[in-house]
């Protein structure tokens, strides 16, 4: 993949949001993520992305 | 003392996994303490009911957390993932396993004391493992007939032995004298699975048109008890003993 095509899925991924809206963006990810897991077909490579994406997120504090 | 079946209510109700598996306890032991009283068996066969049992029941909450999560979500999350699964189950058969609570699977043995250890076999079932099922012709007598390979299961000692045609090796066929002057309990039958039309059509003998391959030792009541690659002559004989 070169860089411009990295940045045609990029700016795709943000035109299909849009396009769903924000209420239905967390159920097009989760979608987007089951189908990029099953073609990943690796489930070391697959924890360790969840891990990525996950690190310097924090759950916000509950009161 | 017995405490067997779903008597303890030990996992959720969600995936009538506690059931099943009283089912299982009870089948599990009823063949064992049958063998035992018959002298079909040695004593200690019935050790292995809490050796393989209490291993299930270890397994079960497992299966049931998995249902319980399905039907009772903790979190959004486990309802947003489902939801997710679930839209794309129908164009995306992969994903369909995900959205299975799992209701139906069966608990492989795989510390069993009743294991007769080998080398694994690269393409069969782990020693302990459910027999797989699988379409099967069976040849006998010059007559041919579509079954199972559940259709192999007997009271009796079942080897299969995977090959092209149905030609035995004279040291694999001595297997079966061994068998008889070692005075095992039950029958010992080799059975030969084929990939092609077996040329002796009077033996018992299985042939898979599909050409698959599957397991071969089975202990008595359909779990795969090992498998051959290294082995010595008298090693499934070893693994009857059991």
């Amino acid at each position: 993949m070169t860089d411009s095509e990295l940045d045609t899925v990029y700016t795709r991924l943000c035109k299909t949001m849009t396009e769903l809206g924000e209420p239905s963006s967390p159920l097009f990810l989760a979608r987007f993520a089951l189908l990029a897991i099953g073609r990943l077909g690796n489930a070391d490579a697959a924890l360790r992305l969840i891990e990525n994406a996950c690190d310097g997120m924090n759950a916000p504090a509950t009161r | 003392m017995w405490f067997a079946g779903n008597a303890a209510h030990l996992v959720p109700i969600f995936s009538v996994r506690g059931t099943k598996s009283g089912i299982d306890d009870a089948d599990n032991l009823a063949w064992k303490l049958a063998f035992v009283i018959n002298s079909v068996g040695p004593e200690r066969l019935l050790d292995s009911y809490s050796d393989e049992r209490v291993f299930a029941a270890h397994e079960n909450p497992g299966y049931g957390k998995k249902s319980t999560e399905f039907m009772a979500p903790p979190s959004f999350a486990f309802e947003l993932m489902p939801t997710a699964v679930l839209s794309l189950a129908v164009r995306h058969p992969g994903m369909r396993l995900l959205i299975n609570p799992r209701q139906t699977s069966v608990i492989s043995y795989t510390k069993s004391p009743l294991n007769a250890m080998s080398d694994p076999l690269a393409n069969g079932p782990a020693p302990g493992a459910v027999l797989p099922e699988c379409p099967l012709a069976l040849v006998e007598r010059g007559d041919v007939r579509g079954a199972h390979m559940t259709g192999l299961v007997a009271l009796r000692f079942t080897a299969l032995y995977f090959c092209e045609t149905s030609g035995i090796p004279a040291d694999l066929r001595e297997l079966e004298v061994h068998a008889r002057t070692r005075g095992l309990p039950l029958p010992f039958t080799l059975v030969p699975v084929c990939r092609r039309q077996p040329i002796d059509a009077t033996r018992l003998t299985a042939w898979d048109r599909l050409g698959r391959t599957a397991p071969d030792v089975r202990r008595a009541p359909g779990h795969a008890a090992s498998h051959p690659p290294g082995w010595t002559r008298t090693w499934p004989l070893d693994a009857c003993e059991r």
